[in-house]
């Protein structure tokens, strides 16, 4: 019954000289609207294993099922298609679209799936940042944010689209402690609410303790 | 210094050897382009051996019988005593040096292909002909044209075979037509026109050919006869004193220009002659022209743009580089090397290509003779050295903007 | 669209350099490509007074020679005589029109009223010439056949032309001299350019079968083949050249029979010719037509003028995209498909392109339309050769440089979307 199922998951680089095992036998099951924080040092995996989880990156060995689906050998769309509708992302360096006022940041989503009106589109957008108190910036260009204001809009961005899972990498992580805190209660909120099960990666002892479960990593492997 | 450099483009080689393909080919069709400019000039300056500023044509023409305007001509007068009282009009102009009848075809820039062959009369072995334009014109016209002779006869001396009704004949391009006769050869003899072994006139001398166009090669030869007194002159060619040629043209009277049923129409210069002749390969000289600066316009852009962005994405470079003692003059001397030897990277294998394309002999066959690696060098030099200038004036304002970066940019960087 | 407007904004703004690069090059290359082929469409696509030209046939020239059993060795081409002429293209099949006409102006000396005389362009034409031909009526009418069968001296006047020798349009009844014999103006046209090659002139002197101007004499050969006469066809709707072609050629067997006796036969060219082969393909009158020099000649201009921009485009564009690598991650990994990042990015140039191409196209119609040195030759030097301006701006010059933009987007598009759909959104995220 978890939402995120990981077995036996091998990540391994290769360039001519070096072989890097970035993980190494990693299981791991989260359950639907659970809030995971996964805590380790710089380079111990963690930000791999996130990208393993959100399908933009292969196992070298292992599986990966999602919502019951697994997702080893689906082809370079069908992954295009299952992250559209399922999963969200945030970015500790928000990676808003520079050339892209508010509204068509937060828009990009629902412009990948088809089915959907510009006016339902618009009509999205405007909801979810209504409710994330962003609406007065629709408008705005990316560089007229302060850095909480871009990671809320990043964060309307991941949710406008309605997905089972949300992936945050280090969302605080370029903020400071009150911008910080506010992205967190935020991420709570949508946890609460929608049911969302995110899935966090943090350098934050706090922070982290405040999610359902803390998973440590270390050297590519799950240490508690 | 120089080997890392070459390390380092070889690093950034996707993009490089698409600037390459791009300078291959613009280096190649410049130096098309140079060359068939290079051979055009080379044809338009070589001595023609004949002289043709201040020199008036007009064509001669006459009221038919039919017409109501024709004025009946008792037994003494016709239209050739006419035409002669109009000549000597003309040669008591004040402004005129010399006027003189020739056929239509009497003067260059005028394609008339009316031509014949010239055989020797030699028993009766077939020789080897030589086949040129007959230009038919009487003693005078050689006097106007200041002919030269090719064995260092004078105007005058031409100017008198003539009147003996002897033949001049002229030089021709032998080597595009190997079989023709070599009109030396033909120098003091007897020969027989128009393929009639009854036709025999007498070679007197060998002088300098008539242009159909400053652009062509004497293809054929020119055959200069004698315009017989009784034919009727279709142009009157008029050498005017030197530099005088407006006046004499506002000086002319409807009078001077109308005689009896004769009258003169299309009065024009040498000059208008040779500009209207021209206008094809202006055409063609201007469209090349064009072709290679926009060329050279787009190396200019495409080396900005490319440049530019390099000085963007290497800022961390070369602010390290500056860290460590690079000096303004360094870098920017190291962009400006990098597009140079990209160059001459392309002008290499573009030289190679172009001269496999000279020894295959296709261009031998141009209407323009581009005469293999007669032009090559100079063209190849011109080439070169607009396209070196234009890669520097492209890559100037990136590594200027390079040299400006700030060096702390490199510990913010990294 | 619109967010690749603001895209196209945001990169001139933040990018200015590589955008404002971009958007000149593609303006040149269109305008310059633009330039050649509104060259060359000017001498095909119709426009008054040759607006048959989709159905003109000319019949220009003959060429004869002795037959190989023959002891001379005579070989002779020119225009066609007046009986020539008729034998070869009077009354073909599927032939709508049959006019017999000058090929080319010659400049004659008229005079008029005001007293002046000056040379016009002028032309010989029967009364079918109006009839292919369309030259807009100002006063008058045109030719009849009556006069064209009875060479009845009357002639038909372009607008400027009347105006110079008589001071006014409303010249009709006047006598005009030329060449010092008088002819009644019976009408007078609109001008027209002399670009018309076919269709064009000043003076128009009304000719027939009887006309002694259409005769050059014997040259040659005792049966009169060679003269001054073109035969211009209009060809009904819908009826195939080929089949006018087979006919005609059938028809030199006539001349054949007729030059039998002095040993000589006719050779043939492949007449009568459509406008391409006309404007484009003529090589004398002793050859085969062949417009594919010029066309080869065009095609390899086209191919650098597309080819050499195009790589710096590429290679401007690249720079763009890695510029937006990190943009390209987001959008893969919020559901962007490779081909959805491919067809964006085409689409994205492609608005670039098009801008360019507006400029470069605007630039080029004000060219071709006003620079006449564009379009002179030898024969034209001195005359009225500005090209109507429905020649140079029509729907088929706004769909070619469209297609011509397209084109130089893909190929300067192609490989940097390519590349940009290559990249690993993981990296792509990363990288900063």
């Amino acid at each position: 019954m978890s939402i995120i199922t990981l077995s036996g998951i091998n990540k391994v680089y290769r360039t001519k000289e070096i072989e890097t095992t970035a993980l190494e036998n990693i299981n791991l099951d989260v359950n639907p609207g659970e809030f995971l924080s996964i805590m380790g040092p710089s380079g111990c995996g963690k930000s791999t294993l996130l990208n393993i989880i959100g399908l933009l990156d292969k196992p070298t060995a292992g599986s990966v099922t999602l919502l019951d689906r697994n997702c080893n050998n689906l082809s370079d769309s069908e992954l295009s298609h299952f992250r559209n509708k399922n999963i969200g992302f945030v970015f500790q360096s928000f990676h808003l679209i520079p050339s892209l006022n508010v509204a068509a940041n937060v828009e990009l989503p629902l412009v990948y799936r088809s089915g959907l009106s510009a006016k339902e589109r618009r009509e999205r957008v405007e909801k979810v940042l209504e409710r994330l108190e962003m609406s007065h910036r629709i408008k705005h260009l990316p560089a007229q944010l302060s850095g909480g204001q871009c990671q809320r809009v990043a964060i309307a961005r991941a949710i406008v689209g309605n997905p089972s899972i949300v992936l945050a990498d280090e969302p605080t992580g370029n903020l400071d402690s009150k911008m910080g805190a506010e992205v967190m209660s935020l991420l709570h909120r949508l946890n609460k609410e929608d049911g969302t099960t995110i899935v966090m990666v943090t350098h934050n002892e706090a922070q982290a303790r405040e999610t359902d479960r803390i998973v440590r990593f270390f050297d590519g492997r799950i240490i508690g | 210094m120089k080997r890392k450099l070459i390390y380092q483009m070889l690093t950034d080689w996707r993009s490089n050897i698409w600037m390459i393909i791009e300078l291959i080919i613009v280096t190649i069709v410049l130096q098309f382009i140079f060359t068939v400019l290079y051979a055009l000039f080379d044809l338009h300056n070589r001595n023609e051996g004949y002289n043709l500023d201040d020199v008036y044509v007009a064509t001669t023409n006459g009221i038919s019988k039919d017409s109501p305007d024709y004025q009946p001509y008792d037994s003494i007068h016709s239209y050739l005593t006419e035409l002669d009282l109009m000549l000597s009009n003309m040669n008591n102009n004040p402004y005129v040096e010399l006027a003189a009848f020739g056929s239509n075809n009497s003067m260059p820039y005028n394609y008339n292909y009316y031509g014949t062959s010239v055989n020797l009369l030699d028993g009766d072995s077939i020789t080897p002909g030589y086949y040129g334009n007959m230009r038919e014109m009487s003693p005078d016209v050689i006097r106007i044209m200041r002919l030269q002779g090719l064995n260092g006869e004078t105007t005058e001396q031409l100017a008198q075979i003539l009147e003996r009704d002897e033949i001049i004949i002229s030089n021709i391009r032998r080597d595009m037509n190997p079989n023709a006769l070599d009109p030396q050869l033909a120098l003091g003899k007897d020969v027989f026109l128009h393929s009639d072994s009854s036709n025999v006139r007498h070679v007197g001398a060998v002088a300098w050919g008539m242009q159909r166009s400053d652009y062509e090669p004497l293809y054929n030869g020119t055959i200069y006869t004698k315009l017989p007194a009784n034919r009727w002159g279709s142009l009157m060619i008029i050498r005017v004193k030197p530099g005088m040629g407006p006046k004499f043209v506002e000086s002319l009277t409807p009078a001077d220009l109308a005689l009896g049923n004769i009258y003169l129409t299309n009065l024009r210069s040498i000059d208008y002659m040779r500009e209207q002749s021209h206008v094809d390969i202006a055409q063609t000289i201007r469209n090349f022209v064009i072709c290679a600066l926009f060329l050279l316009v787009v190396i200019f852009l495409g080396f900005l743009g490319t440049f530019w962005f390099r000085t963007q994405q290497r800022v961390g470079e070369i602010a390290v580089r500056k860290v460590n003692g690079a000096t303004n003059r360094n870098i920017f001397t190291r962009f400006i090397s990098e597009g140079l030897i990209l160059f001459a990277i392309s002008a290499l294998i573009a030289a190679i290509i172009i001269i496999a394309v000279i020894s295959t002999g296709i261009l031998d066959d141009a209407d323009i003779p581009l005469n293999g690696y007669k032009y090559f060098y100079g063209s190849f030099v011109i080439t070169a050295i607009c396209m070196s200038a234009l890669i520097i004036c492209g890559i100037w304002a990136p590594a200027r903007r390079a040299t400006r970066i700030d060096p702390s940019y490199a510990l913010k960087d990294q | 669209m619109k967010q690749k407007l603001i895209q196209l904004l945001y990169d001139l703004r933040h990018q200015p350099i590589i955008a404002w690069v971009t958007l000149i090059a593609t303006a040149m290359s269109i305008f310059l490509i633009m330039v050649v082929v509104m060259m060359q469409r000017v001498q095909v696509v119709p426009f008054s007074p040759e607006s048959c030209r989709d159905r003109l046939l000319l019949g220009i020239y003959i060429h004869a020679k002795s037959t190989e059993k023959s002891h001379n060795n005579n070989d002779g081409s020119a225009g066609l005589s007046y009986s020539a002429a008729r034998t070869l293209y009077e009354d073909l099949d599927g032939v709508e029109h049959t006019s017999f006409i000058t090929a080319s102006t010659e400049k004659i000396d008229v005079r008029g009223t005001s007293g002046e005389t000056f040379a016009l362009n002028s032309r010989r034409v029967d009364s079918e010439f109006f009839m292919i031909f369309d030259h807009p009526l100002i006063a008058g009418r045109y030719f009849t056949a009556d006069e064209s069968a009875s060479a009845i001296p009357v002639v038909i006047m372009a607008e400027t032309a009347a105006r110079k020798a008589f001071g006014t349009t409303d010249c009709i009844g006047e006598t005009l001299s030329v060449d010092h014999f008088n002819y009644n103006v019976v009408g007078v046209v609109k001008d027209n350019s002399a670009l018309a090659k076919t269709g064009s002139g000043e003076l128009f002197i009304v000719t027939g079968p009887d006309d002694p101007h259409m005769d050059w004499g014997n040259s040659m050969n005792d049966v009169n083949i060679f003269g001054p006469v073109a035969a211009a066809l209009l060809v009904k709707e819908g009826v195939d050249f080929q089949s006018i072609r087979d006919q005609v050629k059938a028809r030199y067997a006539i001349i054949d029979t007729q030059l039998a006796p002095e040993e000589q036969e006719t050779v043939y060219h492949e007449a009568p010719y459509d406008q391409e082969t006309i404007a484009t393909g003529l090589r004398g009158s002793n050859n085969t037509p062949d417009s594919s020099s010029g066309r080869i000649m065009r095609y390899c201009i086209y191919a650098i003028l597309l080819i050499v921009p195009a790589i710096n485009l590429s290679s401007m564009l690249h720079s763009r995209m890695r510029r937006r690598v990190s943009e390209i991650g987001v959008r893969r990994a919020y559901g962007c498909t490779r081909m959805r990042i491919i067809t964006d990015i085409i689409a994205e140039n492609f608005i670039i392109t098009l801008i360019g191409g507006v400029i470069g196209l605007t630039l080029g119609i004000i060219f071709a339309s006003t620079y006449s040195g564009l379009y002179e030759d030898m024969n034209s030097y001195g005359t009225n050769i500005t090209p109507a301006m429905s020649a140079v701006l029509n729907w088929g010059t706004v769909f070619i440089a469209v297609g011509v933009c397209f084109i130089l987007n893909l190929i300067s598009a192609a490989i940097p979307a390519w590349q940009a759909s290559r990249v690993n959104p993981v990296e792509a995220i990363n990288a900063k």
